[in-house]
């Protein structure tokens, strides 16, 4: 799904109603509206039982080209916030946190060759991990877009 | 609250929407647009840098370091002739390594460039050693890259092929005093220019106009270590002395994962520790990781292994040089 930029035209006036306002930064900031998030700006989207993860664009910005990613293997377990890979640009190494507690049952192996796709499509192509989950009840403690846009507005 | 000092470039930077950070107390770029292109761009044609934290420094007491050079620094500076340029280093006490600098022989006075993060410790050194400095004020504007010198030939007012490399001459650059200097921090051909506060922006602005892409700190760390220049605080450090600096090595990665200062580097054997990581980075010009390594007893050409977070990972070892077009 596109996420397109939308430019706040000054003699339009619905623009300057309040909840439009918001949609509209939250869409200039790339924050989808029906995923989760954390506060180490992973995303998550949930379909029944499993969890598809990846990263913001508002982490893939600050983290500039992505270089290299460091995929956990399938099978392993992981805890809601812990650690289950690395994301590398050129200066910065990034740990990356799992949403939800679960276990890894697919890792994007296009990122070995083309880590770069993060980058291009954090939502799309650019997710990096699929798990099923152990406690779907945990998705009570994840932010949503405002909460998320919030964090990052900050 | 922490007081960032700024460089003359300051507003420039905010005005092309630079990233900054601090850094050696300075707020700075380290970015505009993307590390990556703006390194590519220094490789292909030309790019420029805000050196403007760095000191420079003329030596007051320069007698007194001439008569001390070869046991406060590691190279002599006597048969230095005006208008020469030498790279050095400040040797402490225990022949630990205070800094690296340039130092430059102007008619009869020396000045020297040091690194921003150790200029008030540099100047203290010197101090103790009874040799007084004085801060010139002068903010250097690097640039770098094949095309740099017709660019900067088009507002200079002197013959820029008569300075060779590690040369410099004072001329103008469009209307204001410069010292063109002849060195740089890339491995590409270039200058760094050297003018007063009140000067930079012109400078700046001038090299703007003629499409010159800024290019922040993130470049300038990943093009030096392809050049393999040493860093103060990676290559070299208080604790180490020149030797062991000079026991730096460079590592060709066999796979992707990025090697990083502070690294463990093994022998083939896997437990035999050899050395370590100093810089390590994704070499955007030849796409693969590298890294600058210290290592102990170990040659050119041969295997190690560095662990990068619990694994071990194969590199070779090179010349500590990987890319250097300062002489073609």
């Amino acid at each position: 799904m596109n996420i397109y930029l939308h430019r706040i035209e000054s003699s339009t006036s619905w623009a300057y109603n309040p909840f439009v306002k918001k949609i509209i930064s939250r869409r200039l900031l790339m924050i989808k509206e029906d995923l989760k998030y954390t506060k180490e700006h992973e995303w998550v989207k949930i379909d029944g039982n499993t969890a598809t993860i990846g990263i913001t664009h508002h982490a893939q910005n600050e983290l500039g080209d992505i270089v290299y990613v460091e995929l956990p293997e399938i099978g392993k377990k992981v805890a809601q916030l812990g650690e289950f890979g690395v994301v590398e640009s050129v200066k910065t190494v990034s740990n990356l946190y799992s949403p939800l507690t679960g276990t890894i049952e697919a890792i994007n192996e296009n990122l070995s060759s083309t880590p770069e796709t993060i980058n291009k499509d954090p939502y799309g192509d650019g997710w990096i991990i699929k798990i099923t989950l152990e406690n779907p009840d945990e998705t009570k403690k994840l932010l949503d877009a405002k909460g998320y846009e919030k964090i990052i507005s900050s | 609250m922490v007081v960032l000092k700024t460089t003359p470039l300051y507003e420039e930077h905010k005005k092309l929407g630079a990233k900054l950070v601090e850094f050696a107390s300075f707020e700075m770029p380290v970015l505009y647009k993307n590390l990556i292109e703006e390194h590519l761009a220094v490789r292909q044609s030309v790019g420029m840098f805000d050196a403007g934290h760095m000191g420079i420094i003329k030596i007051i007491g320069h007698e007194s370091l001439v008569t001390g050079q070869n046991t406060l620094l590691t190279r002599k500076i006597d048969d230095m002739v005006s208008g020469q340029i030498r790279y050095n280093r400040i040797v402490n006490d225990n022949k630990g390594i205070v800094d690296d600098i340039l130092i430059y022989k102007d008619n009869s006075n020396y000045f020297a460039v040091f690194n921003a993060s150790n200029s008030e410790k540099d100047r203290a050194f010197l101090k103790e050693k009874d040799i007084e400095t004085e801060d010139l004020k002068l903010h250097i504007i690097a640039v770098q890259g094949p095309e740099a010198e017709k660019i900067i030939q088009k507002h200079a007012d002197i013959d820029l092929s008569k300075i060779k490399y590690f040369r410099f001459q004072h001329g103008k650059f469009a209307g204001v005093n410069v010292i063109f200097s002849r060195t740089g921090y890339t491995g590409e051909k270039g200058f760094e220019l050297i003018a007063s506060w009140e000067d930079n922006p012109h400078v700046w602005q001038t090299l703007l106009k003629e499409n010159v892409t800024p290019c922040g700190l993130g470049a300038r760390d990943t093009l030096r270590i392809e050049a393999g220049m040493p860093l103060y605080g990676h290559e070299l450090k208080d604790e180490w002395t020149n030797e062991k600096s000079n026991q730096i090595l460079g590592i060709k990665m066999s796979g992707k994962a990025i090697p990083r200062q502070g690294y463990k580097v093994f022998d083939l054997d896997k437990t035999t520790e050899i050395g370590e990581i100093t810089s390590g980075t994704f070499s955007p010009s030849l796409q693969i990781p590298i890294a600058l390594a210290q290592v102990k007893n170990k040659n050119i050409g041969e295997e190690v292994f560095v662990q990068i977070r619990q694994k071990l990972y194969k590199g070779r070892l090179v010349k500590p040089v990987f890319i250097n077009n300062t002489r073609k």
